[in-house]
C-alpha cells in the first residue's frame, strides 16, 4: 500500500515538471509572436541604427532556437532575466509586487472559503428554509455578476455615495475590503454551488441514512460522516480558486488600482516587456500546479480510498 | 369469519392447530408484544389514494425469528424504515407502531437496530470500522474513549472477527461484504436492541458467508426478536419461526413457516413456492405468477392479486379481503377452495 502511494506521488510529480515544460516552452513561444519589443520600448520615431543596436544588446538578433536555450539555461539557473522597463532582475521586480496581490488573494479567499462553504452547507440542509433559499439564490447572483462590473457598484454605493472606502489604492486595511469582496463574490458562488451539492449527496447517501437508524445524533453526523465526504469536491475546487487567484486578481486590482502582480502584468504586456511577462506567468503556473499537487495530496489524506488507486 | 372460510379452513388445518403451539414459543410466550403494527397504512400526501403500505397488522415476541417475504416493490423497504423512523419525511404514516407496549415515537431509538442488504454502501467510507463502531458504542454514554475501544473490540469478536485491533484500523473498502456485514451486525448490537430488522442482510454475500451470518444471527436471537426481509425462501423455512408475505403494500398470509411452505393458503404464495426449483428428485417446470405486481399508483378497491390470480370471484374485484383464519396461519383470500 504504502509502496504504491510512493510510485502515485512519483508520478504526479513528473507529470507537473512536464506540465511546466510545456508552460514555459508557450509563454515564449506567443511572447515572441506578440510583437516586437524594440519598437514599443523605443518608439515610432527610433532609427534603425538605435533599433539594431537596441535588439542586439537584448539577444533578440540570435537564432530563435539559441534565445529559447538561453532562456531555458537561465531559468534553470534561477534566472529570469532583466526588465526592458525596470532595468532589474525580472523576478525581482515581480516579487515586489507579489505580497501585495497575495494579501489581496488571501483575504478574498478565506472570505470566499468561509461564506462559501457555510452558505453551501445551509443551503443543503435546509433547502426550502429563508436562509437556504438566500444562500441558493445568492450563489447564482454572485456567479451571474462580472467582477467589473460589481466592483463599480460596490464603489459607487460605498465610496462615492456613502463615502465610507476609497476607490482604488492599498494605503490601508480599508482600501482592501472592496477589491477582496469583488474577489470574493464570484469565488463564494462557485464554492457555495460545489458545496451544497456534495453535502446534499452526502446527505441522501446509506450511510448517512444507516447514522440516523443508529441514533447518531445530527450535528455528529454533518461534522463527521458528511462533511469529511463532501471535503474532496470543496477541496478540488478551492485548489482551483487557489491556483486560479494569483492571475484571477488582475482584473480586481486593475479595477482598483491595487498595485499587485496583476496591474504589473497588464502594464508589462503593454510595453512588451517580456522578461517580466515570461516571470509572471512561470509564478502563477507554478502557483497553480503546487496548489493540485498540495490537492492531490489532500485527497490522500481525506479519502482512504484515494491511497490505493491512481486518479 | 364467515361460515365459507371456516368450512374451507376445517380439514386439513385443524389438526395442526392443536399441536403446533408446542413447537411455536412465539405464540404461546406471554406479556405485550415486543412489536405490534395494527393498521399500518403508508401514503404519498398528496395522493392518499396511493398506498405503499396497506393495513399491514402482526405482532412479533421476543426471540422469534419472522421472515418477510414478497417481490421487489411490495413494500418491504419502506415497513423497515418506518419502523426503524427513518423512513422519508415525504410519506405519511397511519396507524400504530408500538415496541415493548410502548407507541413508536416514544421509544428510544436503541431498542431497535437494522442492518443491510449491501453493507458497505451503509459503512461511511472514509472513516475506519474502530471510528464507527466506537461512535455507535459511546451512544450509550459515560463510556470513556479507551473503554468504547475495548467495548468494540468485545463486540467485533462477539461477531466472529478473530483480530478486532486490525480490523479496527481497518476502512470499510479493505473488507469483504462477509466482514463488513459483522461489523453492521457488531454496530447493531453495539445499541443493545431488543428488536433487529434485517433487510435481505445475506443477499450479497456467497452461499458458505451465508451460513456464517444466518448462524450468528440464530444465535443471537435469544435476547431479541428478528424481522428479517428476504427473496430466499429456502431460508425464510429453514431459519424462521413464522413467515408473512407481503404483496403490492399488504401482508397477504402470515403463519408458521412450515405450514406457509407446505400447505400456502393464498395463492400468491402458493405461486411463490412453486417458483423455486426443487433440490431434489426430478426438474419440474417452474410456475412463476403471471403478470407483474401493481404500481401503487394502479391498485383498485378489490384483491391486489385479482388480476393474476386464476380462482378470482366476483367479491375479489371489489372488495379487499381481510386476513382470516386459525391463529397458526392467517390469509386474505375469498377463495380458499380454489
Amino acid at each position: 500500500m504504502r509502496g504504491n502511494g510512493q510510485k502515485v506521488f512519483a508520478s504526479k510529480i513528473a507529470r507537473a515538471l512536464v506540465t511546466l515544460v510545456l508552460m514555459v516552452t508557450s509563454v515564449f513561444i506567443l511572447m515572441r509572436c506578440a510583437g516586437d519589443p524594440v519598437t514599443v520600448l523605443l518608439g515610432p520615431d527610433a532609427t534603425p541604427d538605435m533599433r539594431a543596436a537596441y535588439t542586439g544588446e537584448l539577444g533578440l538578433d540570435r537564432p530563435m532556437l539559441a534565445q529559447y536555450l538561453a532562456y531555458l539555461h537561465n531559468i534553470v539557473r534561477g534566472s529570469l532575466g532583466v526588465s526592458y522597463v525596470y532595468r532589474q532582475d525580472a523576478l525581482g521586480v515581480v516579487l515586489s509586487h507579489l505580497s501585495l496581490t497575495l494579501i489581496l488573494t488571501c483575504s478574498a479567499l478565506t472570505l470566499a472559503a468561509v461564506t462559501g462553504v457555510a452558505g453551501g452547507i445551509a443551503a443543503a440542509v435546509f433547502p426550502s428554509s429563508f436562509i437556504g433559499r438566500a444562500c441558493t439564490i445568492g450563489a447564482v447572483v454572485g456567479l451571474c455578476v462580472p467582477s467589473f462590473f460589481l466592483a463599480i457598484v460596490l464603489m459607487l454605493v460605498f465610496s462615492i455615495q456613502l463615502n465610507w472606502l476609497p476607490t482604488g489604492g492599498a494605503e490601508n486595511w480599508r482600501s482592501l475590503v472592496l477589491p477582496a469582496v469583488t474577489m470574493a463574490a464570484a469565488s463564494s458562488a462557485v464554492l457555495a454551488r460545489y458545496t451544497r451539492v456534495a453535502v446534499r449527496e452526502a446527505l441522501d447517501s446509506r450511510y448517512v441514512l444507516a447514522a440516523f437508524a443508529r441514533g447518531i445524533p445530527f450535528s455528529r453526523i454533518l461534522i463527521h460522516h458528511v462533511m469529511p465526504n463532501a471535503a474532496v469536491p470543496i477541496l478540488t475546487i478551492l485548489g482551483l480558486l487557489i491556483g486560479g487567484a494569483v492571475t484571477g486578481s488582475t482584473v480586481v486590482e486593475t479595477v482598483f488600482s491595487w498595485p499587485g502582480i496583476g496591474n504589473l502584468f497588464i502594464t508589462s504586456v503593454g510595453n512588451r516587456d517580456i522578461p517580466v511577462v515570461q516571470a509572471i506567468v512561470l509564478l502563477a503556473g507554478t502557483a497553480m500546479i503546487m496548489t493540485n499537487l498540495a490537492v492531490d495530496l489532500g485527497y490522500a489524506w481525506l479519502d482512504p480510498r484515494s491511497k490505493s488507486s491512481e486518479t | 369469519m364467515d361460515q365459507t372460510t371456516s368450512h374451507a379452513l376445517e380439514a386439513p388445518y385443524l389438526h395442526t392447530f392443536e399441536h403446533a403451539n408446542a413447537g411455536c414459543p412465539a405464540m404461546t410466550a406471554g406479556g405485550p408484544p415486543l412489536l405490534s403494527i395494527t393498521g399500518l397504512t403508508v401514503v404519498l400526501p398528496d395522493r392518499p389514494e396511493t398506498r405503499l403500505l396497506d393495513d399491514v397488522q402482526f405482532e412479533l415476541r421476543k426471540g422469534e425469528f419472522f421472515a418477510l417475504v414478497g417481490e421487489s416493490g411490495s413494500g418491504k423497504s419502506v415497513l423497515c424504515s418506518t419502523i426503524m423512523g427513518v423512513a422519508s419525511a415525504e410519506l405519511r404514516c397511519l396507524g400504530d407502531i408500538h415496541i415493548e407496549g410502548r407507541p413508536l415515537a416514544d421509544v428510544d431509538r436503541r431498542r431497535r437496530a437494522m442492518i443491510y442488504q449491501q453493507p458497505s454502501l451503509y459503512l461511511n467510507p472514509v472513516r475506519n470500522i474502530g471510528f464507527q463502531l466506537r461512535e455507535t458504542v459511546q451512544m450509550i454514554g459515560g463510556l470513556s474513549k479507551k473503554e468504547a475501544s475495548q467495548r468494540a473490540a468485545d463486540l467485533l469478536c462477539d461477531v466472529g472477527i478473530d483480530d478486532p485491533k486490525e480490523t479496527m484500523r481497518k476502512y470499510p473498502h479493505e473488507m469483504s461484504g462477509g466482514m463488513n456485514q459483522r461489523v453492521m451486525i457488531a454496530m447493531a448490537l453495539a445499541m443493545k436492541p431488543k428488536l433487529l430488522i434485517a433487510d435481505e442482510p445475506t443477499s450479497a454475500l456467497d452461499v458458505t458467508t451465508q451460513k456464517q451470518i444466518l448462524d450468528l444471527l440464530e444465535r443471537l436471537r435469544s435476547d431479541m426478536a428478528i424481522l428479517f426481509v428476504t427473496h430466499d425462501l429456502g431460508v425464510a423455512l429453514q431459519r424462521s419461526d413464522r413467515i408473512g408475505v407481503l404483496y403490492a403494500g399488504q401482508l397477504v398470509e402470515i403463519g408458521r413457516a412450515d405450514l406457509v411452505a407446505r400447505t400456502p393458503l393464498h395463492p400468491y404464495t402458493r405461486a411463490l413456492f412453486s417458483a423455486v426449483p426443487p433440490l431434489s428428485g426430478h426438474p419440474r417446470r417452474l410456475h412463476s405468477p403471471a403478470g407483474s405486481l401493481p404500481e401503487p399508483t394502479q391498485r383498485q378497491a378489490g384483491c391486489n392479486f385479482a388480476s393474476r390470480c386464476s380462482g378470482t370471484l366476483d367479491i375479489c374485484r371489489h372488495t379487499r379481503p381481510a386476513l382470516q383464519g386459525i391463529p397458526l396461519q392467517v390469509v386474505a383470500c375469498h377463495n380458499l377452495e380454489a
